[in-house]
């Protein structure tokens, strides 16, 4: 439902009861006054000879000239205007005065014809007057019951009217009580008149209540054009606050939340660029030894074809490129986990001697195929730390599978776990070239980049070591490069015990 | 009588090969291809069980679940997903160890060599290498029958060593472990005792040897 149509709605829905209520309020005030004022009128109108001309007269009061031709006093029917209170007549001879019309009779009121009579009873509510109507009941019962006047509604055919009882002082003889009747033609008129009030006053509130609508209503149907320009432009484009208003608020609200939502959609899309580039970069880094691979095996087919045999050369390059290959996807996916930098790092035991064994164990056949002595001690103690043991693993794997590559044939690669006070110490150290200063450099002092994957020579090292880095520094361990006075290698990585 | 070995792996390739490097490296394979004949296999029947933890039918780890709950037979866990948590799961599962996908059949091997080989089993007693005799209690060394005086450190090195035969133990953890601190206790008093051990052991000698960057280790074919 619309605005305009809900605020129309709601506004009817709770004005025709107020309205209703007032009116039913009115009527019922106004009923009160009326029969108030009658009985007032018929007490004076007694008291000021009346009751004297009914004792002589029983059978013929009250004298003709009372029973007066319809005046137009005005008679309040249900919702109709207060009427003047009717004046009560001055004392006057003999038959009683007739009752008397407003002074000016109220223009509002034209239309409107009013019949009134006065009736006696004696205290047995019958009327000497054989022409007196018969006393209502429900009045009786009400005087009876020690009411001093009391009231019911007076229907005849095209009169709408009041029956008011009222019991008189002196409680005795032929007017102990008195019936005060009084009625009105009901006429459309002042129904009419109070339905028109009505409805104008309805169209002025709706009217008011629309128009007051509208700015709002026009404000808003901007913003959500606003809103559906905003999304159109995937949020880069902001909704205009104007005012101070509760659409303002929402206009900032919307722009808050685009700006999250705009945020989340450049992350993804970042996060979907990298991972693009990631997978365009493994592509290449695999096809690369994957094709090596190839034209070794390609080589071993035709040898053995030819009945010749196979140089252990080329059996052991195609093993080192297929170790590489392995590797090199194992750091790659190690290079995804460590740029998830919003992923909190696994800190479980790691059993240290379990991943030392299970780290020389991967490398050993290459290092055998490559005459290498790829050796390493455990202690017997247990050495357990806490962390990720897939990144420490291949971290340690990195610093292993470095040492055995670049190691001459007859070259020695130890791995050395040890305890040192709280503390594990894992050396990888090798009798190799070492370590450049150049690499040293590249390695230590730069952050990982991600186009590192793609320097294949030397070989993929700066990638593995920066892996072992980045690892042993997400998970506060120390890894130290150190160039021993004998030559070669050594990596230390440092930690606590778990 | 060769060790039998449940191998569960679903790769019919990858299956075979597995099988055919146990059984030429002296064991006695039994290959299924499915998680739920694992689940009706006698673990006693067995020494050890290789489980591969992508499996149709019935998850690895399920597998692993039922095995643990009827023995504690060693189990040898075969991966592709090298991620922590499946690991971590499967060795909170009671699996021994695991293998990560690629491997070197020598690298499977190994693992499973080192799995039967029980390791931290206190030797004590009478230990024999070879010619070379060794019993911890009386603390009496025999080379070829014949009694060899050894001092406690070079006793205390030998015993070091010879309880984990094959495996190297570093300068640094013998210095600490077996050398008197309140003596001498660098690692060049330790070479000097190594050296002299050596010498007392004569023909048996070459049995403890350098490890490179490393230190000392007792290279023997068990004969415990």
């Amino acid at each position: 439902m619309k605005l305009r149509a809900r605020l129309a709605l709601t506004l009817l829905a709770t004005a025709i009861p107020v309205i209703a209520g007032i009116a039913v309020l009115r009527s019922r005030l106004q009923w009160a006054a009326t029969e108030q004022s009658l009985a007032d009128y018929a007490l004076e109108r007694m008291q000021n000879g009346g009751r004297e001309a009914c004792e002589q007269n029983p059978e013929v009061f009250p004298p003709r000239p009372m029973l007066r031709p319809p005046d137009r006093q005005p008679l309040p029917g249900r919702g109709a205007p207060l009427p003047n209170r009717p004046r009560l007549n001055p004392p006057g001879a003999g038959g009683g005065p007739p009752l008397e019309a407003p002074a000016t009779p109220d223009p509002r009121l034209s239309g409107i014809e009013v019949r009134s009579e006065l009736w006696a009873y004696g205290p047995d509510f019958h009327s000497r007057n054989r022409e007196a109507p018969t006393f209502p009941t429900e009045i009786r019962a009400a005087l009876e019951a020690g009411a001093s006047h009391a009231s019911v509604e007076w229907f005849v055919p095209t009169h709408d009217g009041i029956a008011v009882g009222v019991r008189m002082p002196w409680n005795e003889g032929p007017c102990a009580f008195v019936l005060v009747r009084r009625s009105q033609v009901d006429t459309p008129g002042a129904q009419q008149g109070l339905i028109a009030g009505t409805a104008v006053l309805l169209v002025v509130l709706l009217s008011t209540a629309i128009l007051s609508a509208g700015p709002v209503v026009a404000r808003i149907r901007a913003l959500t054009e606003q809103v559906r320009e905003s999304a159109d432009s995937r949020y880069a484009r902001p909704a205009d606050v104007r005012g101070s208003d509760e659409v303002a608020e929402l206009a900032t609200a919307f722009n808050t939340a685009a700006a999250e939502v705009r945020g989340n959609l450049e992350a993804i899309e970042s996060r979907e660029r990298s991972l693009r580039s990631f997978v365009e970069n493994t592509t290449h880094d695999v096809m690369v030894p994957l094709t090596v691979l190839q034209g070794h095996l390609t080589a071993i087919r035709r040898r053995a074809e030819a009945g010749e045999s196979v140089e252990r050369q080329t059996v052991l390059e195609a093993l080192q490129e297929a170790h590489y290959m392995a590797s090199l996807i194992h750091n790659l996916s190690a290079v995804a986990r460590l740029e998830q930098s919003d992923v909190p790092l696994e800190r479980r035991s790691v059993d240290l001697a379990a991943l030392v064994e299970r780290a020389v164990a991967r490398h050993a056949p290459i290092a055998r195929a490559r005459g290498i002595a790829l050796e390493h001690a455990i202690p017997p103690e247990p050495t357990v730390t806490l962390g990720d043991v897939t990144l420490i693993e291949q971290a340690v794997s990195n610093l292993i599978h470095n040492a055995v590559r670049y190691v001459e044939p007859d070259g020695h690669v130890a791995v050395v776990l040890a305890r040192v006070g709280s503390r594990f110490s894992l050396r990888v150290l090798d009798d190799g070239p070492g370590i450049t200063a150049e690499l040293r450099q590249k390695v230590f002092e730069r952050a990982y980049r991600s186009d590192a994957a793609r320097s294949r020579h030397p070989g993929g090292l700066g990638l593995g070591l920066s892996i072992a880095l980045d690892v042993a520094q997400r998970h506060g361990f120390e890894l130290e490069l150190r160039d021993p006075e004998a030559g070669g290698a050594e990596f230390e990585l440092r930690g606590p015990l778990a | 009588m060769a060790p039998k070995i449940l191998l569960v792996e679903d790769d019919p390739r990858l299956g075979e090969q597995i099988a055919a490097h146990l059984r030429e490296a002296g064991f006695e394979p039994e290959w299924v291809t499915r998680g739920d004949l694992a689940l009706d296999a006698q673990p006693r029947d067995y020494a050890l069980v290789i489980l591969d933890l992508m499996l149709p039918g019935t998850y690895g780890l399920d597998v692993l679940k039922h095995l643990r709950q009827r023995s504690d037979l060693p189990v040898l866990v075969l991966s592709a997903k090298n991620d922590t948590a499946t690991k971590v799961r499967a060795l909170e599962l009671g699996a021994d160890d695991y293998v990560t996908k690629p491997f070197w059949p020598e690298e499977l091997l190994a693992r499973v060599s080192a799995r039967l080989r029980r390791p931290g089993l206190a030797r004590t007693g009478r230990m024999q290498f070879g010619a070379l005799a060794l019993d911890a209690e009386s603390r009496t060394v025999e080379v070829e029958g014949a009694a060899v005086e050894l001092t406690r450190v070079e006793f205390d090195l030998l015993l070091a060593l010879a309880k984990r035969p094959n495996q190297a133990l570093s300068r640094a953890w013998l210095a600490e472990n077996v050398l008197d601190p309140d003596r001498d206790g660098t690692e060049r008093t330790l070479d000097v005792h190594v050296s002299r051990l050596r010498k007392k052991l004569g023909s048996c000698g070459a049995l403890v040897g350098t490890v490179w960057g490393v230190g000392y280790r007792l290279d023997a074919k068990v004969d415990a």
